[in-house]
């Protein structure tokens, strides 16, 4: 069960890459665009997300095991990600698009609280 | 040679790595059905049942059957039913011929009962794997001095295809489908990328496996040449010769089960959690008789651990966690190589990534003839002979493997069990179906008929393998349907890999058909023009 969330947070990991290059984000649409700090935000959160999975890998493989674990873990999830971008990006991103739209949702609500906090 | 750096590391790249390609390719889809070697053995000896003996009961079948037949054996080795290289009791010993001479003999006993095992002649998943660095049908030094040859080609391939790749980075999830030459070099590229660690790496250990072959003079120096020579630093080097030597005393050995568990308690008191899997009994019921015990492989970096005991006190003589040194690197190198140390999810991602070895190798092939073909199409003189040639071995290589893999499985089912040689006959079948695939895609390419000739492979490859689970169930009790009532998962997983196989086989026949009928009209007259005398 820890192998599949591992090889899970690989994938979420390489789509948080494939996010931060504005070559791939053109196919999403413009709203989707990083700036140059989230281009370098969403590559910290993509090697975020590889140092934890080393790590949940590293719990029952144990350290040498596990890096070679998470090297084909890349492998495998960065064909499958390859693969469904070409076919559909949307749905092949859709575990970290949800993610950003969320947050995004999150930032400008928090906007707006913080404004309605100043005028009251 | 072209002007350039990148492109001289192009041209390298291109020619390079069409010439060995071929072999290549044969070397990466028996290497990687290797690291299951195991689990084939399995299936292709369906008479052995499943072991369900304890390990204590496992050792007390050994000793049995050992003081009975093993009396006059310089040494017993026994391998115990816990690892996956070892479904069943293995034992090793020496016994007298009718000559009197000391011959090496090696049983499959079952543990519960003690009795030997009988089951087909088969070559097995060993053959599969052996194949990939001893090839077949040549003397195996010169396969292996082939094997490393080729070996260095494809390092040099992965090197140039890194220099060649400039941005290897920006378009590290490219691929572009039904956009023709570049598609293939997207898809080249992707698998090649994606794996890169995987292919340096299998590459350089697999060229360390055989250090020893290939640069022979630094052994020669210290030990001379010859074959005596090489067997003192061997012996030297693997530490295989007996740590004791026999003094002709008789005495009585302690049971197998007590050394065991003496064994266990000991390590265990040296943090080493593993199983002992390996057991070497040297000079048995002698006063120098010691017992070497081998603990699992728990990871890449743990080889060569290793624990001596008197097997007539039990006292601990010496333990060793691991190789140290030189030989450790080197053990670490071929860990990472053969994968014995890995668990099931990192065999599949081993096998995975030797699977995209593959279809490196393939499009990297196809790559070749597709960027060709206007070229060759619009020759005044008709296609060149080299064309043809490469896009035939292309076409009877990429396909007729694959398919020649499911003929081998299929003769294991099908070949009548009391045949002559019937393991070599298994091997041949499996090389007659590689030569007529070749024949096949041949034939079709000097008639300008690629198209049909991947169309009508990759069909037939597909019938293939969707057969060897139908077969697998009419000629034996373990079916697919029994074998998942009994819930024998090695069985179930091979019959339904061969399933995806085969359906994966029949998706790419459709898709070739499907992309013949979108030939440019350009080529379609062509080929009309080629095809009327």
């Amino acid at each position: 069960m820890i192998l599949l969330l591992t090889i899970t947070l690989v994938y979420l990991g390489l789509c948080l890459f494939l996010l931060s290059m504005p070559k791939y984000t053109r196919a999403l649409g413009r709203e989707y665009k990083p700036s140059n700090h989230g281009e370098r935000a969403r590559r910290a959160g993509g090697w975020l997300l590889l140092g934890v999975s080393l790590y949940l890998a590293s719990i029952p493989l144990g350290g040498v095991n596990a890096l070679v674990f998470i090297l084909g873990a890349v492998t495998a999830a960065g064909v499958c990600l390859s693969l469904g971008f070409q076919s559909n990006p949307k749905r092949a991103l859709l575990p970290v698009l949800l993610i950003i739209k969320i947050s995004m949702l999150i930032a400008v609500n928090r906007k707006l609280v913080l404004r309605c906090k100043k005028r009251s | 040679m072209k002007s350039g750096f990148r492109q001289s590391m192009a041209w390298l790249h291109t020619w390079t790595g069409i010439v060995v390609s071929w072999i290549l390719y044969f070397m990466f889809v028996t290497g990687t059905l290797g690291y299951f070697d195991s689990e084939i053995d399995a299936w292709m000896k369906p008479e052995l049942p499943r072991n369900t003996a304890t390990v204590q009961t496992a050792l007390r079948s050994a000793q049995q059957h050992l003081e009975h037949h093993g009396q006059d054996a310089k040494d017993w080795r026994i391998y115990l039913p816990i690892s996956r290289t070892e479904p069943h009791l293995l034992l090793g010993y020496q016994q007298k011929n009718a000559e009197g001479q000391l011959v090496r003999v090696r049983q499959q006993i079952d543990a519960a009962t003690a009795e030997v095992l009988q089951s087909r002649a088969t070559g097995g998943g060993q053959t599969l794997y052996r194949m990939h660095y001893r090839l077949h049908y040549i003397p195996t030094r010169l396969a292996y001095y082939f094997v490393g040859v080729f070996t260095l080609f494809m390092l040099l391939g992965l090197l140039t295809g890194i220099v060649v790749h400039k941005k290897i980075f920006k378009e590290f999830f490219t691929f572009r489908a039904n956009k023709g030459a570049s598609s293939w070099l997207d898809g080249h590229n992707l698998m090649s990328v994606m794996s890169l660690p995987f292919h340096l790496m299998i590459t350089y250990t697999g060229l360390v496996m055989f250090t020893f072959t290939y640069m022979p003079f630094v052994l020669n120096a210290s030990y001379g040449f010859g074959e005596e020579g090489k067997k003192q630093f061997f012996d030297a080097y693997y530490k295989n010769a007996a740590p004791t030597e026999a003094s002709g005393k008789p005495a009585t050995m302690l049971p197998l089960t007590q050394l065991y568990q003496n064994a266990s308690v000991y390590l265990e008191r040296q943090g080493n959690a593993q199983a002992n899997y390996a057991i070497r009994i040297y000079h048995p019921n002698d006063v120098n008789s010691v017992a070497v015990f081998s603990p699992e492989l728990s990871d890449a970096s743990n080889d060569g651990s290793k624990l001596v005991m008197s097997a007539i006190s039990g006292d601990v003589l010496s333990y060793q966690p691991h190789y140290s040194g030189v030989r450790r690197v080197q053990s670490v190198l071929l860990e990472l190589h053969e994968g014995i140390f890995a668990n099931l999810a990192t065999r599949w991602l081993y096998f995975l990534s030797g699977g995209m070895g593959c279809v490196m190798i393939a499009t990297g092939m196809v790559l070749w003839t597709k960027k060709r073909r206007t070229k060759a199409l619009n020759n005044p003189q008709g296609m060149p002979f080299s064309f043809k040639l490469t896009e035939g071995l292309n076409i009877g290589t990429i396909v007729g493997l694959p398919a020649a893999v499911a003929v081998y499985f299929l003769a294991n089912r099908l070949l009548p069990l009391g045949l002559e040689a019937r393991a070599q006959w298994e091997i041949h079948c499996f090389f007659i179906t590689w030569l007529m695939f070749l024949l096949h895609g041949m034939r079709l390419t000097w008639l300008s008929r690629s198209h049909k000739a991947w169309y009508q492979q990759w069909l037939c490859t597909s019938v293939l393998f969707l057969l060897v689970p139908m077969i697998n169930g009419i000629t034996t009790q373990r079916g697919l349907v029994a074998s998942m009532l009994n819930a024998d998962w090695v069985y179930v997983t091979f019959d339904i890999t061969n399933l995806a196989a085969g359906l994966v086989c029949l998706f790419i026949a459709q898709k070739v058909k499907s992309t013949s009928k979108q030939v440019l009209p350009v080529q379609r007259g062509k080929l009309h023009s080629e095809l009327t005398p």
